[in-house]
């Protein structure tokens, strides 16, 4: 009967196992985006969530730091402070508290290391390979973002070639809702490079624990920096210390010591010291050392407390996450308004190549701003080609100089619409002044609805960027585009209509 | 069968499982480059179908292996080894409570005037900008 519980107790997920998993339930409680394809768009992105969970998640509720903070870089200054705050509070609040408990990724690496098979232990060259993740922090999210937002290209260098979370939760998770088939046009050698980066990473932590953590996340990296003096955490009392080296030589992690940047504040050497030199931080914020030492008479009372607080913050937790989980699901996005033409009640009026193509008056602005002129792009009488953009999205900025030259060539034909997004707009017409201050394209400004950008997600926009729809002259959607273009595209397009 | 020959079962397992676990992914990266050149570096979902349903064998098989291998974990008696006690690296920086505190404020205080200022200023409107609409690049799309 003992060998039987025993083995029960093996089966059982360990208290941090729960914690692991509980937290990848709240970082995703969008369960409705599961189910429809689409990302959350609510007002709780404006925060980030404290471990490694994809924004574009169709679950996530929250913003990814990594994430923002290089779109921070090559935001301006204020996302730069919002950011550097957010993440240096995390850190000196939690650690890598937050790598051991509060991580999704990290979650999947430990369920994938759980598989029976011999593992890698740690050694000196382990040891050396994690500070790897020093050098892919510097380079892959400040030198390259940096270098490129100097001239005015954000790219989010880990995030576009290195993140599997990106790649798990955002592409696959994406992908595998029918709804999203337009999608798999877009994928091409990036994807290709960014799967093979995954499977290698989900392959290599059944041998490895915790790969991607140790030797790669950048993020981790950030945080171990804190750990010293994180409030939450692990604390070492070296004056108990009998440097029986247990906690080191069992830790899976290239530790040194206990606590220091490599520690992800798991706890499972707390059990081990044999002197109790390890324990958990608290305690009002660590103002005070940790020096309670129970007698005997104290034991049942602080179990007493023990049960209760767990009690207390198990029924919390829950309500929390279940509450999540209602929020997400009964929060619906309104269809924004739309503006049609009435001139005949038999047209039809949709989102689809043949349609009647909605309108609107959108807003203009150039070098200076808004110019407060206003212009419907369906009452051109040319072939319009509207394009959904923004300066903060890599492939938009790298695609607008095709769209440039075809409104120069074409420009008796063709009209071009660059509808900016109203979010995010302060750097739009500055960026336009430096770039195409003599551009023919007509420069706007989408309305926002609801966090929605309004005439985008009229005209069928789902959340990715760039977005493109060329019209015939008589307003008729003739094709739409999901992904960046080139200038053949443009012109076969073009082309096309003209012939025709 | 003895105890001896149940820890050489649970060796085998774990060994082919390990085994799998390579082929699996291998298999798994072929298949996307084979989708990607194959179709003239255009993927669909038919396309992702096919190739899945061709090395979905291997995959079966290597969850076979896995569950046969934790099974295997729980009947067979395993020898857990506690590593004895090593000197490894020590720490000769005393913890200094008074600097630890003094710099965990500086740091809260640090953090709580960087978000103020980042909100006041707008910077919240950036991270939601990003954070609503689909990361193309994040997610290898495009």
């Amino acid at each position: 009967m003992a060998k039987i519980t025993e083995r029960i107790k093996k089966i059982i997920p360990t208290r941090r196992k729960i914690i692991q998993l509980y937290f990848a339930l709240l970082y995703n409680a969008n369960l409705k985006g599961f189910v429809s394809g689409n990302i959350y768009k609510g007002d709780s992105k404006n925060l980030c969530v404290p471990g490694l969970n994809c924004y574009s998640c169709p679950g996530a509720v929250g913003a990814c730091p990594l994430g923002s903070l290089q779109s921070a870089i090559s935001s301006d200054k204020s996302t730069m402070f919002y950011m550097g705050g957010i993440l240096v509070l995390f850190g000196v609040l939690f650690g890598r508290l937050i790598c051991g408990f509060a991580c999704p990724f990290g979650l999947v690496q430990e369920l994938f290391y759980k598989v029976k098979t011999p593992k890698l232990k740690k050694n000196r060259v382990t040891r050396v390979l994690s500070f790897l993740k020093y050098a892919i922090l510097v380079v892959f999210v400040f030198v390259i973002p940096i270098a490129y937002a100097l001239r005015d290209v954000p790219l989010p260098a880990f995030c576009k070639y290195i993140c599997p979370s990106g790649t798990l939760e955002g592409g696959i998770g994406l992908l595998s809702n029918k709804a999203n088939e337009d999608y798999f046009t877009m994928l091409g050698p990036i994807f290709t490079w960014k799967f093979a980066l995954l499977v290698s990473f989900i392959v290599g932590s059944v041998f490895v624990f915790r790969l991607f953590c140790r030797f790669f996340c950048p993020l981790g990296a950030l945080y171990g920096l804190f750990n010293r003096f994180s409030v939450f955490g692990i604390k070492f009392e070296r004056n108990k210390c009998v440097d029986c080296g247990l906690c080191v030589s069992n830790c899976k992690m290239d530790v040194k010591h206990v606590g220091d940047f490599e520690c992800i504040n798991c706890g499972e050497c707390v059990d081990l010291c044999p002197t109790k030199a390890i324990k958990w931080k608290g305690n009002v914020f660590a103002l005070r050392p940790n020096e309670i030492t129970p007698t005997p008479e104290t034991v049942k009372k602080q179990n007493n407390k023990r049960i209760i607080a767990k009690c207390v913050s198990a029924t919390l937790m829950i309500s929390l996450l279940a509450g999540a989980f209602l929020y997400y699901w009964n929060d619906s996005e309104e269809t924004p308004p739309t503006v049609e033409d009435n001139s005949s009640v038999d047209v039809e009026y949709g989102t689809e190549a043949g349609d009647k193509c909605y309108g609107y008056e959108l807003e203009l602005f150039d070098k200076n701003g808004l110019t407060g002129d206003t212009l419907d792009p369906t009452q051109t009488g040319k072939i319009t080609i509207i394009n959904f953009w923004g300066t903060w999205c890599t492939p938009c900025v790298n695609e607008l100089p095709y769209f440039d030259r075809i409104a120069s060539e074409y420009a008796d034909s063709v009209s071009v619409f660059a509808i900016h997004t109203s979010m995010a707009f302060s750097p739009a017409a500055d960026y336009v002044g430096k770039y195409y201050g003599n551009s023919n394209i007509i420069f706007a400004k989408d309305y926002t609805v609801n966090n929605m950008e309004g005439y985008y997600s009229t005209l069928g926009g789902r959340g990715t960027y760039p977005y493109t729809v060329i019209l015939k002259p008589d307003g008729t959607i003739s094709k739409i585009y999901f992904s960046a273009l080139h200038y053949e595209d443009l012109k076969g397009s073009v082309e096309e209509i003209l012939k025709a | 069968m003895n105890d001896k020959h149940a820890v050489l079962l649970k060796k085998c397992v774990n060994i082919i499982t390990a085994a799998l676990t390579v082929a699996a992914g291998a298999c798994l990266i072929v298949a996307c480059l084979g989708i990607y050149d194959g179709g003239e570096g255009e993927y669909s979902r038919a396309a992702v179908g096919e190739a899945f349903s061709k090395i979905s064998f291997i995959l079966y098989l290597w969850l076979g292996f896995a569950v046969v291998g934790i099974i295997c974990h729980f009947l067979v008696p395993s020898s857990e080894k506690r590593i004895a006690g090593k000197r490894n690296g020590i720490n000769k920086e005393k913890e200094n409570f008074k600097t630890n505190l003094w710099v965990r404020i500086t740091l809260l205080v640090i953090g709580v005037v960087l978000v103020a200022i980042g909100v006041l200023a707008g910077g919240m409107a950036d991270v939601l900008a990003k954070a609503i609409n689909i990361c193309t690049e994040c997610v290898g799309l495009g």
